[in-house]
């Protein structure tokens, strides 16, 4: 559905180049839900940024393909691009109030998004699709919703009017990034709900960029974890969740607060990334770290469905084996 | 006696509209000398205006906060400032909480000048870099700026300051939820630390049940305004009795991708607290709301051992979504 | 303002560490160096410069010159030289501002903390929307009229009209900075309310202070002018740019130029330097363009 090939984004600040994103790839296969997970400065939300033309300058994607449905999204003109967005791939970012214009009704933001891609979609046509989608959503009063403005709704339903639209035309691919941070717990979990409910049946997959693990854990198939701009670990939910293989996983998971379980944070600070360390971004921090991870950075070891960059990863119980054959 | 003891206290403040929102509507609630009780609740329960009033930077329209058995109502402004030394606060937004004008040292340093005036120089300057130690930041910070730090940095500096003039009681408003994981799980130990080694008792205000469930001894619920449920961590967490409780309990996501358990969703978002009926908050969001819900408050009473909760079906188990959980896979 | 004196308040010293910042930040600073540069240059060469010529002796025998290489900027009807009074007058002009600048500072600094605390300050806010509702220059007119000339009637003038500004400015500011996280703090940690005013609020406030300062001292520059101009400042011989404009006005209309236009020129480098202190001192407090 979307692979994303060795995608690099910088900056250009006063200080130096800042390297956001360092050569990440993975795939979003049709029908699966994808998270990607990391703490701030990982370059989680720059990575999806870059698939959908939203790196501005100082900022710059300096390489890689996005692919998706046979085209390199990266490559693509603006024209191009959006003429994808809205229509086969959905967008829903972090801040509700922030992604609606403040002086229109909902109903004219609606047929402006109809419109740039339906120019000629008549004002009854795109009421009634509108309606149909607010409803979908679950909000109530929909007729209501549509002649107000953004001020007069909650973060919630602000939200579920952002997804309607992004849903607008039943796209392949929805990207979120961060949709539930802004709301209140029992507000994402309706909301997360609503999402997956949307999505299933068919072949729609989600991207889905969050700091929350456990709304990783409970509502994605696959998981990227990065670090400073690259990808440490990738795998199924359960499988890296479960067994976490390198060390910043481990150091994640381990951080979460659970009963009987006493939390660890994580010493040191990220990398500059003006300065890209040459081996491993991780090593300064890693209680595994050995010499070779300062000079050498890892290569992404392969294991069935998961990947893991590190030199020295936890065992799984297939790679116990394989190491022993060699 | 307890150490801190809020009775009765309410605040309301009037909306650029002109209505009375109430932020917090009677709230009773007591630590005792070294304890940590945590409040949980979304965004409007008021649990951080109650933090403030707990310390008296906001008055109370009405009640009384009484600490160590002195009411600080009946303190005049001058004697409020210097009982402050005994408790302090550690706000949510690390940076906004820290003049940026001043350095690391002068902001620690600011409460000895005023609770300690006769405090030399050098004295001083040694008690902040104790301070600076006791939160784990190098002391060459001392003379740095608050932007020259992280995050999680800043709230070290913040922490510093709230311990510096060695209080009993700490106000501990979301002081985490700003931080990273990681970052959030240090802050975690290092507080948990610092109450051990200074004795400290700590009011820990959150929305994130898990850290709650994690850092506190015992925890109150707030929705708009009012305190749901209150008990022992254990008692709140393991076996709500409140709906609220259990609806946000149940919200809550493991990180554990097997760990499933039912969800109880509540009726739309919370609402406009201008508009708040007399009886349950909860009332319009409640699956179990019965007509005798609305009429009038409902007060805290004891559904366990030191147990309370303010519902007339308190205990009654709540309808599960039809929809199971988890991924596709 | 009684409170500021308050006991308690002792604010710690500035860290070297800071101010070497501010000098590194100051010296890439282009603008505000060239402002510093230039109004020093002018004030150096008013008093110290050897003019050659006497700027307040007149010579009888060349009146109305053109620029030439005996009188670089001309003679004026009198005969006096243009070019030394240009340069002379900068001893009036430039410390005058100044003068004038930092006298409604200290009127109207303590006045918008007061204006910005207790049910008072929203009644005497009134009064100064008033007060701020006159023209500047008129009302210096009307001041100078009423109560002679001289230096330090013209300081005043100028001053009074200029407190509203500092005056809203800093009430303003305190106002916003009292609702900021850190002034809570503050609080929490025991500060007295003028420990609260003195750390926290004006030490984050006097930033502002500093840039509306060198545009009042700008718009002073221009006052003082007008003042001349009108005949309401010093007499002759004594000369000014608003007075020699002011000479040189007359003869504009028959071509001879020099005896306004080389004062207007001094007027408006004046003014420039003021204001590319101001954008410097902006940039340095303020370098992303938003505040606080």
């Amino acid at each position: 559905m979307l692979e994303l090939r060795e995608v690099s984004t910088v900056f250009n600040t006063r200080r130096g180049t800042v390297h956001a994103v360092n050569g990440v790839s993975f795939d979003v296969p049709a029908g699966r839900m994808v998270g990607v997970v990391g703490e701030s400065g990982c370059g989680k939300s720059v990575t999806v940024r870059s698939v959908i033309g939203l790196i501005r300058p100082p900022g710059r994607v300096t390489g890689g393909q996005a692919l998706f449905e046979g085209h390199d999204l990266l490559a693509m003109r603006r024209r191009e691009l959006r003429r994808v967005l809205g229509a086969r791939i959905g967008f829903v970012g972090q801040q509700p109030f922030a992604s609606l214009n403040p002086v229109l009704s909902i109903e004219e933001q609606f047929a402006n998004l109809v419109w740039a891609h339906r120019p000629r979609a008549k004002r009854p046509e795109i009421r009634e699709l509108a309606l149909r989608k607010l409803q979908e959503t679950g909000i109530a009063g929909p007729e209501r919703v549509l002649r107000g403005y953004a001020h007069q709704l909650s973060g919630g339903m602000a939200q579920r009017v952002l997804i309607a639209m992004a849903m607008a035309f039943d796209p392949a691919l929805l990207i979120a990034d961060e949709p539930t941070t802004a709301l209140d717990v029992t507000v994402q979990r309706q909301i997360l709900d609503l999402i997956r409910r949307l999505l299933a049946g068919g072949d729609r997959s989600m991207l889905l960029v969050t700091h929350d693990l456990g709304v990783v854990a409970q509502y994605c198939d696959a998981v990227v974890v990065m670090y400073a701009g690259k990808v440490v670990e990738k795998g199924p939910v359960r499988d890296v969740f479960r067994r976490p293989r390198h060390p910043y996983t481990a150091a994640l998971l381990r951080a979460v607060p659970r009963p009987g379980q006493r939390i660890k944070g994580l010493g040191g600070t990220l990398p500059d990334l003006v300065d890209y360390p040459g081996g491993c971004p991780y090593a300064a921090r890693c209680e595994r770290a050995s010499e070779v991870c300062g000079a050498v950075a890892p290569e992404v070891e392969r294991v069935r469905e998961r990947e893991v960059s590190c030199h020295h990863p936890a065992l799984e119980e297939g790679t116990a084996r394989v190491a022993a054959q060699a | 006696m307890s150490l801190l003891k809020l009775e009765g206290i309410t605040k309301t403040f009037t909306s650029p509209g002109g209505r009375t929102v109430y932020a917090v509507n009677g709230v009773d609630l007591e630590i005792e000398e070294g304890e940590t009780v945590g409040l949980i609740g979304e965004s409007g329960s008021g649990k951080s205006t109650v933090g403030r009033l707990a310390i008296r930077l906001l008055e109370p329209d009405a009640g009384t906060v009484t600490f160590a058995g002195r009411e600080l109502g009946g303190l005049a402004p001058r004697a409020l400032r210097r009982a402050r030394s005994e408790f302090q606060i550690v706000f949510q937004e690390p940076f906004e909480s820290l003049d940026p004008r001043l350095t690391i040292a002068a902001i620690v340093a600011e409460p000895l000048i005023n609770f300690s005036p006769a405090l030399g120089r050098a004295e001083r300057r040694t008690r902040v870099l104790e301070a600076l130690e006791a939160v784990r930041l190098p002391a060459a910070f001392a003379d740095r700026h608050p932007g020259d730090l992280s995050g999680g940095q800043q709230q070290r500096v913040g922490i510093a300051r709230a311990i510096v003039a060695r209080p009993r009681f700490v106000v501990l408003d979301e002081p985490t939820s700003s931080l990273d994981l990681t970052v959030r799980a240090a802050m975690l130990e290092l507080l948990a630390d610092l109450q051990e080694t200074l004795g400290l008792a700590y009011l820990f205000i959150s929305h994130d049940i898990q850290t709650v469930r994690y850092f506190c001894r015992r925890t109150a619920v707030m929705y708009l305004g009012r305190i749901v449920e209150l008990g022992t961590t254990q008692q709140v967490i393991e076996a709500p009795k409140h709906p609220y409780t259990q609806a946000l309990l149940s919200a809550t996501l493991s990180v554990d991708p097997d760990e499933r358990p039912p969800h109880y969703p509540l009726r739309g978002d919370i609402p406009n607290p201008t508009q708040l009926p007399p009886g349950c908050p909860l009332v319009g969001r409640c699956p179990l709301a019965i007509p005798e819900c609305e009429a009038a408050p409902i007060a805290l009473s004891a559904v366990g051992d030191g147990h309370l909760a303010a519902c007339l079906r308190a205990g009654e188990a709540l309808p599960a979504t039809a929809a199971a959980l988890g991924g596709t896979s | 303002m009684t409170v500021v004196a308050d006991a308690h308040v002792r604010p710690e010293r500035v860290g070297a560490g800071r101010l070497k910042a501010l000098a590194r930040a100051t010296g890439r600073n282009v603008g505000l160096v060239a402002g510093v540069v230039i109004l020093l240059a002018m004030l150096g060469a008013a008093y110290f410069a050897p003019l050659g010529v006497d700027p307040l002796t007149p010579d009888i025998a060349s009146t109305l010159q053109p620029p030439s290489h005996a009188h670089w900027f001309g003679t004026d009807r009198v005969g006096f030289d243009v070019f030394s009074r240009t340069i002379f007058s900068a001893r009036r002009d430039i410390p005058l501002a100044i003068a004038a600048t930092l006298f409604s500072v200290a009127l109207g600094v303590p006045l918008g903390l007061f204006a910005a605390s207790g049910r008072w300050g929203e009644r005497f806010m009134r009064g100064v929307d008033v007060f701020q509702a006159l023209p500047t220059v008129v009302l210096a007119i009307v001041i100078v009229q009423l109560a002679g000339q001289g230096s330090v009637v013209i300081i005043l003038a100028i001053a009074i009209v200029n407190v509203p500004r500092f005056t809203r400015l800093v009430r303003s500011e305190a106002i916003s900075l009292r609702e900021v996280r850190f002034v809570e703090a503050a609080i929490a940690t025991g500060c007295s309310p003028a420990r609260v005013l003195v750390n926290h609020i004006l030490r984050n406030a006097y930033g502002i202070v500093l840039v509306q300062c060198s545009l009042v001292a700008a718009n002073s520059i221009i006052v003082i002018a007008a003042l001349n101009f009108l005949g309401l400042g010093f007499s002759p011989p004594e000369p000014t740019w608003g007075s020699m404009i002011q000479a040189g006005a007359q003869s504009m209309a028959q071509g001879q130029w020099w005896i306004a236009v080389f004062p207007g020129v001094a007027v408006f480098i004046a003014v420039m330097s003021f204001n590319l202190i101001a954008d410097g001192l902006e940039h340095i407090f303020y370098p992303s363009g938003g505040r606080h």
